[in-house]
C-alpha cells in the first residue's frame, strides 16, 4: 500500500484559512466492477464489495463530470440511462462543496440495481490517482483525473467497451491537452449530443434536459448579480487588515499623521464609532466594521483618517431597532450635527484593550447548532456579537451570562470570547438586575453586599445586648454637642443618616447654625481593609427597589448612622450667623452629638408649614422643633437667595420614584420625585457645608484637596434648549450661569399655566450642562476650581461620607487641616500624610471616583428604566392572557405625553407623569405613513388654531388617499421643528411642534436578547378643553379605520380604557385583572396540594423516625461506642 | 489481608430475614441509614457519615495552564485512596477491582454529568484556568462507599470557595481571602448516587446495603440521578441479570432518594452557611 500526501488550503465559514494534510492510502486491488472484466477471477470477486455491477455486453459506459453531475443530476436519475461510472472525484467534490442532496441522489442511482451503476474509488487506486500540480485549478485537475479513470477502465478491460465521458465544460480537444497519451475509445460529450446521438427519440429527455438548462440559465444569472455583491463583501470578508506595529503608531501619533482616542461606539447608530481625537481635529467619525478594524467599544485606539472624499455625516433617523432607541435619548450631539461632514477615519492599531465581562444571551437558535462554537449577543448593544465555546447551549438558553472577550484575530469575523457564568434567566428582575451591576463594574463583593472577613474583624461590635458606646478617653478630646438640640431631616425610612443640624438664638440675635456629618473616617482608618474595598467601591449604589452600600452595615446603619437618642461620633461645622445671615465665625472639628428626632421631609414640611403637630411625632417634640424649623427656612432662604443671586441655576430633572406593592413584587405607581420647601432648605444647608469645608482643605491642601468642579457646558449643548425656547418665542441667554438662570426665570414666569413646559425646559437645560466631576486642586489653575451650578468658588463634598468615598477623604484632609493648625498637636498623624498630600495619587483617586459616580449613576438610570419598562409591561398584559399563557393582544395604556423631541421620521414623546421618554414613528420602517385618523379628524376641528408661522421648518407629508394607507414621499429642508402633515383629503395640515401635547399609547417591544424598551403609538392629539361631546368622540373612536394600527376591537378598548371616555373603566380593570391574579394563584396552590403523593409512592419514601426499627439499633450502637469511650 | 466471607450461618440470616422483609439494621428495604454532614473549618471540607461508613471529601485549587485544544475548560479532578484505615481489606499501593471501580463511578457521576462548570472556571482563555481537586479519604468502611463518597465529592463542592479574581484588560489579580471574599463554584445540578444490592435473583431489593449485605448480595446496580430526575449514570456490574421493569422501579425509587438527599444536603449547607 502506498502512501501520499493530499495538502490543502480551505476557508471556513468563519473566514479562517485552515491548512489541511490528508494522509492518502493508495491500493493496487480496487475492483473495476464491470461482470465484463477479463481478469480471472474477476477483480471484484477478490474483495469484498457490495454494489452492483455494470453490466455485461454494455454500449457503452458513460463517465458524468463535475459539471453534469452537479447540474444535470435529474438526467441521470433517469431510468434509461445505465451503465454509469461515478467517479470519487465528482462525489467527493459534491460533498465538499456541501451538495449533500445531489450526493446523495447519485448514490440512490447506484443503489438501484436496474440501472448497472457502478461507484469507482479512482482517488484511492494507485493506477488513476492524479496529484494535483502548481498552480492548477481545482477543476482541471478533476478533469485529468477523469480522463485518467476512463483510460483505465478502456485499458483494464482491454478496450471492449468505449467510454463516453460527460462534461458540460470540457470538450474533447481537452483530453490531448491533459494527457498526450493513448486515449483512443473515449468521446467527450456534453449532454445535448450524448443524448442526440443515442436518444434521439427520447421525447422525456430531451425536454428534461431543455428544462434543466433554462434553469441553471437563470441560476448562473443569479450568481453573477450575487457574485458581485460577494465579491465586494470579499474585501473584508478575507479578514481584517492587520494593526501596525506599536513603534509606527506611536510615532505617527507624535506626528499627528495618526490620532488617539477611546472608542465610542453610538449606541443608536451602530455602525458608527467616534473617538475624540484631539483639540485640532475634533471628533473622527468611524463608519463600518472594516474600518473599526476589531476595535470594540472602550478600547484605546490609533486612527489614520481617510481620504477627504471618503468623509460622511452621521444620520439623523430615529433607528427602529429597538435596541438601538435604547441610548438614543442621551445622543442629543446627534441630532444637531446632522448634515454636517466629518473627519472620518479608520482604527490602524490599538494601543490598549479595554474588555471587561459583558452580560450576554445566546443568539436565538443556536443550540440547535452543533458544534461547540456558538454566538452570543451582548446586552450592550455597542459590543459586537462574541464567539464562544460552550460544550452545552441548550443549558445556556434564555439565560443572561457572562462572557469576556478573550481575543479577536484578523481572520475571525467576531471577537473569541469564553463563558464564564450564568446570571439566571432573562427578563427575570433578579437577573436583570445583576446585570445591570455588571454591566456598570460594580464588583462582585458589593452586589453580594459582602465585606471580607478581615475587614469586618475591623469593625466595632453593635449588638443589642452590646451596644456600641463612645469611650471615654475619645470624648475627652471631642466637643461634646450633647446638650445641643440636634435634628435629621430625611426621606421616610432612611437607615444610612448622614446628616443633622442643629440650630439656634444666641444673644443679639446672631444665630449659632451647626450642620453635624457621621464621622467616618474615625471608625475607617486609612489604608485599613474596609478602606480599600471602600475605596474600589467608590459610593453607594441605589437601584430602585435596593440598594448596595459602600460600607459594612455595621457602619452604615448602626455605629455611623446618626440616628436618634444615642451618642454618635460627628464632624461638626459650626457657623456664627448675624441676623442677615452672614457668616461672623466659623468652628470645624470632631465632636459627639446626640440627634433629638429623626424627621422625614414630610414632617418637617408640615411644621414648617404651621402644623402644630405632624403625624409620626410627639406633641412636646413638635412644639420643640417647630421654631427650629421655621428658623432653618427662614435662613437659608436669605443664603439662598443670595447664591441665586450670584448666579446658581435652579434646574430640574425628571427623576422618578416607584412605589411597590406590598406583596407579589409588583410596581403599584410610578411618582415624581416631590420638591418640598424643606428639600431646597437641607440642600442648601448642605451646600453651605461643602463650600467652606472646600475652602479649608484647600488652604491645607494646595496641591492636593479632594474638590468638586463644575464646568461651565459647552455652548453647542444648548442648541436644543435654545430651539426648544424659540418655538415658544423665548430667548435664553447663555453667555453665563446668571444670565441664563435669569432666562430661565423669565419663562418660567410668562409661561405660569404651563408646568410642564417649564419643567422640560429645565430639564434641558439640566441635559446641556457639563457632568460635574472631582479634582485635585493640583492638577488644574486655580480659576477653574467654580462650580458653575451652584455658582461657588470652591465646592467639595463633605456631608455624606457614608455614601460616598470622596466624603471620607475630605473628613481626613479637613482634620489634617485642624491638627496641623492646633498648636498642641502640632504633628500630622502618619498615616495621613502620604496620599492626602500626594497631587498625583489625589488625581488618580479622583478620577476613579469620578468613574465609579458615573458607572453608579448609569447604574441607576438603567434600573429605573427597567422598572418603567416592567411597569408598562404589568399595564399592557391582557388578563385574558393570564390564564392561557397565549401571546394575547395587549390592552392599551393610554397617556399624555409632551413631543420634546423632533425628528425626520418621527418624534420623541416624554410623559411627565412617569418620566418615560419613548419614540413615535409616524413613518414605518418601510416608508410607509401611519397616522391614525382621528388625528386627522382632530385636526381639522381645530382648523383655527393651525397657523404656518415658519414655513421653512417643516416636513410635508402628502399625497395620502384616505380611503388607503397613507403613502407618501416626504420632503426634509431644514433640521426639523415641527412635522406636518398635509393629507389632501382635508383642507387642513396637521403639524406636531415641540411641546405639543399628544395622546399616546404606551407599548412594549419584547426583545429576546436585550432588555424590552417602551415606545409609543399616536392615539390623538390631547384635547386641553374637551370640546367635542364625549359621544361624539367615542363615536368617532368607533368608526374604525383608524389608521391602519389600530384595530376595531382595540378602538373599544381605548374607549372602556380612557378616563375621559368611562372615568370608572380603568380602575375597574386593574381591579379585575388583581382579583383574576389572586384566584389564579388560589387554583393553582390547589392544584399543587393535589400533586401530593400518593400511596403507592409512599412507600420509597424514608421510613419516618418512629417507625424505624433502625433507629433504636442505632442509638444502641452510639450508646455501647460512648460507653466504650469512656470506660 | 484477604477479607473474609460471612460464614455461613451469618448469610442464611441475612437472607432469612430479607426474605422475612426485614434488614438485620432494623432498617427498610428502601432506607438509606443516618446521613450526617459536618464542615471542617475551611471551606470545602466535609465529613459524610452514612451509618458507619465515613468519608472525608476535601476540596483545592490551583491556577494552571489549560490544555491547547481547550482553551476555556477548567480541571476537575478526583483522586480517591482506600486505605488500610478504612478497612483491613485495603492495601496500600495495590489497587483492588473495587476501588477502581468505585473511583470510576465517582468520576463518571460528578464529571461526566458535568455537575460543575468547567467552563466557568477559566480566567484567561489558553492561559489561566482554575484546577479543581476533590480528595476523597475513605475513613470507615460499612458498605456502599460509592454514595457516601459521592455525596461527600458534591457537597464540598458546593462549600468549596475559590478566591476571588479580578481580570483588568490583561493584568490577573487573585484576591487573598483578607482582601475578598472567596466565590461559590458555579455547579450546575447535584448529582447524587443511589446503590441498590438483589437478593434472591432480584425478588429482594435494598437499598444502600451494608458491608455484610454487600458481601451477600447477589448483584447490585448504582443510579446516578438528580432532582430534576436526569439520570447521570448507571452502573451495573455484573452480578445477576435483571429484567426491565426491575430497573424501571429502581429509578423511581431513587428519584425519591435523591429528592431526600438533596433537601439534606442543602439544610446542612443553609445551616452551616448561617453558622459562619
Amino acid at each position: 500500500m502506498l502512501k501520499t500526501e493530499n495538502v490543502h488550503f480551505r476557508k471556513t465559514n468563519k473566514n479562517t484559512v485552515v491548512k489541511r494534510v490528508r494522509e492518502v492510502y493508495l491500493r493496487k486491488d480496487i475492483p473495476c466492477l464491470s461482470s465484463q472484466c477479463p481478469l480471472k477471477p474477476q477483480c471484484h470477486q477478490k474483495v469484498v464489495v457490495e454494489s452492483s455491477l455494470l453490466s455485461q455486453e454494455p454500449q457503452y459506459y458513460l463517465i458524468p463530470d463535475y459539471s453534469v453531475a452537479l447540474r444535470y443530476v435529474e438526467l441521470l436519475e433517469q431510468e434509461e440511462l445505465t451503465n454509469i461510472i461515478f467517479t470519487e472525484t465528482v462525489l467527493q467534490r459534491l460533498q465538499n462543496e456541501d451538495k449533500s442532496r445531489t450526493y446523495k441522489s447519485l448514490r440512490q442511482v447506484v443503489k438501484d440495481p436496474r440501472r448497472r451503476s457502478v461507484v469507482f474509488s479512482n482517488e484511492h487506486c494507485q493506477d488513476t490517482l492524479v496529484l494535483r500540480e502548481v498552480h492548477e485549478s481545482i477543476e482541471h485537475r478533476d478533469w485529468r483525473a477523469l480522463v485518467q479513470a476512463a483510460r483505465w477502465y478502456r485499458y483494464h478491460l482491454l478496450g471492449k467497451a468505449p467510454i463516453i465521458l460527460l462534461s458540460e465544460q470540457f470538450t474533447q480537444e481537452d483530453i490531448y491537452i491533459s494527457s498526450n497519451m493513448d486515449t483512443s475509445g473515449i468521446v467527450v460529450m456534453s449532454l445535448k449530443t450524448y443524448l442526440d446521438e443515442y436518444w434521439p427519440t427520447g421525447l422525456v429527455l430531451h425536454e428534461l434536459l431543455g428544462s434543466l438548462k433554462e434553469a441553471i440559465l437563470e441560476e448562473d444569472l443569479d450568481c453573477q448579480n450575487k457574485g458581485l455583491s460577494i465579491s465586494r463583501k470579499g474585501s473584508n470578508g478575507i479578514g481584517y487588515q492587520e494593526y501596525k506595529p506599536m513603534s509606527e503608531l506611536e510615532a505617527g501619533v507624535k506626528s499627528e499623521r495618526f490620532f488617539q482616542g477611546v472608542l465610542r461606539v453610538r449606541a443608536n447608530h451602530r455602525d458608527q464609532a467616534f473617538i475624540r481625537g484631539g483639540a485640532n481635529i475634533g471628533e473622527i467619525v468611524i463608519v463600518g466594521s472594516e474600518h473599526r478594524n476589531r476595535a470594540v467599544h472602550g478600547d484605546m485606539v490609533v486612527v489614520e483618517l481617510l481620504n477627504k472624499s471618503s468623509w460622511v455625516a452621521p444620520s439623523t433617523y430615529i433607528s427602529y431597532d429597538p435596541e438601538e432607541i435604547h441610548g438614543a435619548g442621551d445622543d442629543e450631539e446627534g441630532q444637531h450635527r446632522s448634515n454636517e461632514i466629518k473627519p472620518t477615519g479608520r482604527v490602524v492599531g490599538i494601543m490598549s484593550r479595554n474588555w471587561r465581562p459583558y452580560v450576554a444571551t445566546l443568539q436565538e437558535g443556536s443550540e440547535k447548532e452543533l458544534g461547540s462554537f456558538h454566538l452570543v449577543l451582548p446586552l450592550d448593544p455597542v459590543i459586537p456579537k462574541i464567539r464562544i465555546r460552550h460544550h452545552d447551549p441548550k443549558a445556556l438558553v434564555n439565560q443572561r451570562i457572562v462572557v469576556r472577550i478573550d481575543s479577536w484575530p484578523s481572520s475571525s469575523q467576531y471577537p473569541n470570547g469564553h463563558y464564564v457564568r450564568s446570571i439566571g434567566p432573562a427578563h427575570d428582575l433578579d437577573t436583570e438586575i445583576s446585570a445591570i451591576l455588571i454591566e456598570h463594574g460594580i464588583s462582585v463583593s458589593q452586589t453580594t453586599q459582602e465585606f471580607s472577613e478581615g475587614s469586618l474583624r475591623e469593625m466595632p461590635i453593635n449588638t443589642s445586648d452590646n451596644p456600641w458606646i463612645p469611650e471615654p478617653s475619645e470624648l475627652s478630646r471631642r466637643r461634646d454637642l450633647r446638650k445641643h438640640v440636634i435634628f435629621s431631616i430625611d426621606p421616610p425610612n432612611c437607615q444610612d443618616i448622614d446628616d443633622a443640624i442643629s440650630i439656634k438664638e444666641i444673644s443679639n440675635g446672631n444665630i449659632e447654625f451647626g450642620v453635624h456629618i457621621a464621622d467616618v473616617s474615625y471608625f475607617v482608618k486609612e489604608g485599613s481593609l474596609t478602606d480599600l474595598e471602600a475605596r474600589a467601591r467608590g459610593t453607594t449604589i441605589y437601584l430602585s427597589d435596593r440598594r448596595f452600600d459602600m460600607l459594612p452595615k455595621v457602619l452604615s446603619e448602626q455605629v455611623c448612622s446618626l440616628r436618634h437618642h444615642v451618642d454618635r461620633y460627628a464632624m461638626s461645622v459650626i457657623w456664627i450667623l448675624d441676623h442677615e445671615a452672614n457668616i461672623i465665625d466659623a468652628w470645624f472639628g470632631r465632636s459627639v452629638i446626640r440627634s433629638a428626632c429623626e424627621m422625614e421631609y414630610e414632617q418637617a414640611q408640615g411644621l414648617l408649614d404651621g402644623k402644630d403637630v405632624v403625624s409620626g411625632l410627639d406633641a412636646k417634640l413638635c412644639k420643640q422643633l417647630k421654631p427650629l424649623v421655621i428658623l432653618l427656612a427662614k435662613t437659608m432662604r436669605k443664603i439662598r437667595a443670595r447664591r441665586i443671586a450670584g448666579g446658581g441655576l435652579e434646574l430640574e430633572s425628571s427623576e422618578v420614584k416607584f412605589k411597590f406593592k406590598e406583596e407579589g413584587g409588583g410596581i403599584s405607581d410610578i411618582l415624581p420625585k416631590q420638591s418640598l420647601e424643606v428639600h431646597q432648605v437641607i440642600e442648601e444647608a448642605m451646600v453651605m457645608a461643602n463650600s467652606y469645608v472646600a475652602k479649608k482643605i484647600y488652604e491645607g491642601f494646595r496641591d492636593s484637596a479632594m474638590l468638586r468642579h463644575h464646568p461651565p457646558p459647552i455652548d453647542s449643548h444648548f442648541k436644543m434648549l435654545l430651539r426648544a425656547a424659540e418655538s415658544r418665542g423665548f430667548t435664553i441667554d447663555t453667555s453665563s450661569n446668571l444670565a441664563l438662570a435669569n432666562s430661565l426665570r423669565d419663562c418660567a414666569a410668562k409661561s405660569q399655566d404651563d408646568i410642564e413646559f417649564v419643567r422640560l425646559l429645565k430639564t434641558m437645560a439640566t441635559m446641556a450642562m457639563s457632568e460635574a466631576c472631582y479634582i485635585s486642586s493640583g492638577s488644574k489653575p486655580i480659576n477653574e476650581y467654580a462650580h458653575y451650578g451652584l455658582a461657588l468658588d470652591f465646592y467639595t463634598h463633605f456631608t455624606s461620607p457614608i455614601r460616598r468615598y470622596a466624603d471620607l477623604v475630605v473628613h481626613r484632609q479637613l482634620m489634617a487641616c485642624l491638627k496641623s493648625t492646633e498648636p498642641s498637636r502640632s504633628h500630622v498623624s502618619p498615616i495621613t500624610s502620604d496620599l492626602l498630600k500626594n497631587g498625583f495619587k489625589m488625581e488618580q483617586l479622583a478620577d476613579h471616583l469620578n468613574y465609579k459616580n458615573r458607572e453608579s449613576k448609569l447604574a441607576q438610570k438603567d434600573s429605573t428604566e427597567l422598572f418603567q419598562t416592567l411597569y408598562v409591561l404589568q399595564k399592557t398584559k391582557n388578563p385574558a392572557a393570564i390564564n392561557a399563557e397565549s401571546e394575547a393582544e395587549d390592552v392599551l395604556f393610554v397617556e399624555t405625553g409632551i413631543i420634546s423631541e423632533i425628528r425626520e421620521n418621527g418624534f420623541f414623546v416624554f410623559v411627565p407623569r412617569f418620566g418615560i421618554k419613548g419614540p413615535v414613528y409616524l413613518k414605518e420602517k418601510s416608508g410607509e405613513i401611519i397616522i391614525p385618523l382621528s388625528v386627522l379628524q382632530g385636526g381639522k376641528s381645530s382648523k383655527e388654531g393651525v397657523d404656518l408661522h415658519n414655513g421653512d421648518h417643516l416636513i410635508t407629508v402628502s399625497g395620502c388617499e384616505m380611503d388607503t394607507d397613507l403613502m407618501t414621499q416626504i420632503c426634509l429642508r431644514v433640521p426639523p421643528q415641527v412635522l406636518a402633515l398635509y393629507p389632501p383629503g382635508l383642507l387642513c395640515t396637521v403639524k406636531f411642534r415641540l411641546f405639543d401635547k399628544v395622546r399616546i399609547a404606551l407599548r412594549l417591544k419584547r426583545s429576546y436578547a436585550h432588555r424590552h424598551s417602551i415606545y409609543m403609538v399616536l392615539i390623538g392629539l390631547h384635547h386641553n378643553t374637551s370640546a367635542t361631546p364625549l359621544r361624539n368622540k367615542s363615536q368617532m373612536l368607533k368608526k374604525g379605520a383608524v389608521g391602519r394600527q389600530l384595530k376595531e376591537d382595540e378602538v373599544n378598548r381605548i374607549v372602556q380604557q380612557d378616563p375621559e371616555l368611562a372615568p370608572l373603566s380603568k380602575q375597574d380593570l386593574i381591579h379585575l385583572i388583581q382579583e383574576q391574579q389572586k384566584q389564579f394563584e388560589k387554583d393553582s396552590k390547589i392544584k399543587r396540594m393535589r400533586k401530593q403523593p400518593v400511596s403507592s409512592e409512599g412507600l420509597y419514601y424514608q421510613t419516618p423516625l418512629d417507625d424505624s426499627l433502625y433507629v433504636v439499633m442505632e442509638s444502641f450502637d452510639r450508646l455501647r461506642i460512648n460507653e466504650f469511650t469512656l470506660s | 489481608m484477604k477479607e473474609l466471607e460471612p460464614s455461613t450461618n451469618e448469610r442464611e440470616f441475612v437472607l432469612a430475614a430479607l426474605r422475612d422483609g426485614a434488614r438485620i439494621d432494623g432498617r427498610n428495604f428502601y432506607d438509606f441509614r443516618t446521613l450526617r454532614l459536618s464542615f471542617g473549618a475551611d471551606y470545602g471540607a466535609v465529613e459524610v457519615q452514612l451509618g458507619n461508613t465515613r468519608v472525608l471529601a476535601k476540596v483545592s485549587c490551583e491556577v494552571i495552564r489549560p490544555f491547547p485544544d481547550k482553551p476555556t475548560e477548567g480541571f476537575l479532578m478526583f483522586n480517591t485512596e482506600l486505605s488500610p484505615m478504612a478497612s483491613p481489606a485495603f492495601e496500600v499501593g495495590r489497587q483492588t477491582d473495587e476501588e477502581v471501580l468505585v473511583s470510576r463511578l465517582i468520576e463518571k457521576a460528578m464529571k461526566r454529568s458535568r455537575a460543575l462548570d468547567t467552563e466557568g472556571l477559566c480566567i484567561v482563555a489558553g492561559e489561566k484556568v482554575w484546577s479543581i481537586r476533590v480528595d476523597i479519604h475513605f475513613l470507615d468502611h460499612d458498605g456502599n462507599l460509592v454514595d457516601a463518597a459521592c455525596i461527600a465529592a458534591i457537597t464540598a463542592l458546593q462549600h468549596f470557595r475559590r478566591p476571588d479574581v479580578t481580570v483588568v484588560g490583561e493584568d490577573v489579580t487573585i484576591h487573598t481571602l483578607e482582601q475578598r471574599n472567596p466565590v461559590p463554584l458555579s455547579i450546575h445540578h447535584i448529582p447524587i448516587c443511589v446503590t441498590f444490592a438483589f437478593f434472591d435473583n432480584g425478588n429482594h431489593v435494598i437499598v444502600d446495603p451494608t458491608h455484610l449485605e454487600e458481601q451477600i448480595k447477589e448483584g447490585d446496580m448504582t443510579i446516578t440521578l438528580n432532582v430534576h430526575k436526569e439520570v447521570c449514570a448507571l452502573s451495573k456490574a455484573g452480578g445477576i441479570p435483571m429484567e426491565l421493569d426491575q430497573i424501571i422501579q429502581c429509578s423511581k425509587i431513587a428519584v425519591i432518594k435523591v429528592a431526600e438527599i438533596t433537601a439534606q444536603i442543602e439544610a446542612a449547607l443553609a445551616a452551616d452557611a448561617k453558622k459562619r
